[in-house]
């Protein structure tokens, strides 16, 4: 839910805080919220709360859901997810990449991006399956979590991978974590992509994802392509496609190859480590 | 979005979820503008500088600086490569929904609907495409003693009536050929497409247009016109379509509409072109 920041004073709006820790609220409940809610969630007398709806709702930020007490993401917030994932240039390059990938595979396709030290899905394309992983723009989980993340970790430097290892995103991991990170990384350098079986969590079944790098002419990954479904019906440890569909991620690649400038990191200026985001999901 | 002042809110003290309580209007003002600089990103803008941000929304320099302070230690602005300017911040992706990574459709469309309502008192629904059929999902009914019904639940093959041939139209040409392979052109009424050159020729009419016309091919007694709703790569969501009693809106009656009823579509799909439709090619 909205994690509170400690907040500096002087210039700093603190009613403005209250707002964006409301809006985060809306946008991670799992159903229309209201204002008794949202005080809970963040923290906030309820009057401290409503103010902030009503400040969202008439800025389009939010919207009421079916004109009622309760309220959902406006289209200001989609706007705003959108021209971020639009920084990335390896989105609209993909669009025929993942199409034809969900529709090889019949599974949910992702394009990840790494951002700092997260794995972020910036979009995809669900594929034709009755029973899918549904396509989950903005989610985000650190990097060696998930296929996709350890794959764009898999290109860079020793250096790099001990500072991930380090930092407070990736949670501190443990030598023996270090050593294991490592040798999967080493894998997916080599293959190109990284395979990952998540058990049941709650009986409904788990996840299975494989995910391919879109390496740059440095080795280094720009994005990964992950491909996600049941784990029953999708296994694509032992599937004998793999390297077809590994082929349909090659044409993106040489595009990229091309104009490799064109896809530079939005956020490659920043220092990884200052760049702290609140986690949600992380199968993909 | 762009508007730096809040209209008054009701001062009606908060009680469990009724929204809205009592506004704060210095509190709000400056949270209205905080919410206003970062919501000028929307518009794609790699990054904006103060003065720009100034001007663009009718701030002082100061006034915007403030705002931005708020915005950067919150992360959702963060400065360029250059430090002089000032880019969209990651954090903004902590907006993307929990539940999903785009608006309802009819959540998008609602408030365009409406606006097509009021300009010509005629009925308004919206349709998606469903693998070979289109499926009136939401609407609202004209007013007068005799108006187009809403005919929720309805489902038409892509050739008949407005709201499915604008979706046929719209798809590529190797999707209309797989459509009118093997497919017996059923006959609703006299005037419904009947050949596969017929069907062609109607969706390179509805190509030119980028709308399309009743021809009472469905429902003899109605006519009007329907207009895509596309995505981010121009793939059809589905179709808004304008409808009424044929002796009512007469096509002299509905070219004297067109003009205005062509601007909301455009502005619907500014922003339905945001997203991107649902990708189940089958239909899901």
């Amino acid at each position: 839910m909205a994690e509170a920041r400690p907040r500096r004073e002087s210039q700093i709006n603190t009613s403005a805080g209250h707002v964006f820790d409301t809006l985060r609220a809306v946008a991670s409940a799992a159903a229309p919220i209201g204002g008794t809610e949202v005080a809970r969630a963040v923290g906030v007398p309820v009057s401290t709360a409503h103010r902030a709806l009503v400040t969202l709702e008439e800025t389009g930020f939010i919207s009421r859901s079916e004109g009622g007490p309760k309220f959902r993401l406006g289209l200001g917030a989609f706007e705003l997810v959108a021209a971020l994932t639009a920084r990335y240039a390896i989105r609209d390059a993909a669009q025929d990449c993942l199409r034809t990938l969900a529709a090889a595979t019949g599974e949910t396709c992702s394009l990840v991006i790494r951002l700092g030290w997260y794995a972020v899905c910036i979009d995809g394309h669900e594929g034709w399956q009755a029973v899918h992983r549904p396509l989950r723009i903005g989610e985000r989980a650190p990097l060696h979590r998930t296929a996709a993340g350890r794959v764009l970790l898999a290109g860079h430097d020793a250096e790099t991978v001990r500072a991930y290892a380090r930092s407070a995103q990736a949670g501190s991991l443990s030598s023996v974590e270090v050593r294991k990170l490592r040798s999967e990384l080493a894998e997916a350098a080599e293959l190109g992509h990284a395979v990952e079986e998540n058990a049941a969590a709650d009986g409904a079944g788990g996840v299975a994802t494989i995910a391919f790098a879109v390496r740059g002419p440095d080795g280094v990954a720009v994005a990964a392509i992950a491909v996600s479904g049941p784990a029953g019906q999708f296994r694509p440890a032992e599937d004998e496609r793999r390297a077809e569909w590994a082929e349909l991620v090659r044409p993106l690649e040489a595009e990229v190859a091309a104009g490799p400038a064109r896809f530079a990191d939005p956020f490659g200026h920043l220092p990884p480590d200052t760049i702290v985001l609140s986690q949600v999901g992380g199968t993909a | 979005m762009s508007s730096a002042e809040l209209a008054p809110g009701a001062a009606a003290p908060g009680a469990g979820d009724e929204v809205p309580a009592r506004p704060d209007p210095a509190g709000n003002k400056a949270t209205a503008r905080v919410l206003a600089v970062v919501a000028a990103f929307a518009d794609g803008s790699p990054s904006l500088g103060v003065s720009e941000l100034a001007r663009r929304l009718g701030m002082t320099k100061s006034m915007v600086h403030r705002a931005l302070a708020t915005l950067l230690d919150e992360g959702y602005v963060v400065r360029d490569a250059s430090g002089s300017r000032y880019q969209l911040g990651y954090r903004v992706l902590e907006f993307a929904g929990a539940t999903g990574s785009a608006p309802e459709l009819p959540e998008l469309c609602a408030p365009y609907m409406r606006e097509m309502y009021e300009i010509t008192g005629e009925t308004v629904t919206l349709a998606v495409r469903r693998g070979p059929v289109a499926v009136t999902v939401h609407g609202i009914e004209g007013r007068g003693p005799i108006a187009r019904r809403v005919p929720i639940g309805r489902v038409v093959p892509l050739h008949v009536s407005a709201a499915a041939r604008v979706i046929l139209g719209h798809l590529d040409d190797a999707e209309v050929e797989e459509y009118l392979r093997d497919r017996v052109l059923e006959k609703v009424t006299p005037t419904t497409l009947g050949a596969a050159d017929e069907v062609w020729e109607d969706v390179r009419t509805t190509r030119q247009q980028g709308y399309a016309f009743g021809l009472y091919d469905h429902a003899p007694s109605a006519f009007g016109v329907a207009f895509p709703v596309l995505d981010r790569v121009g793939r059809p969501y589905g179709s808004v379509t304008v409808s009424g009693p044929r002796d009512r809106l007469t096509p002299e009656r509905l070219a004297g509409y067109l003009p205005a009823l062509i601007a909301v579509a455009d502005r619907l799909n500014r922003h339905s072109r945001l997203f991107r439709a649902p990708g189940k090619e089958n239909g899901g």
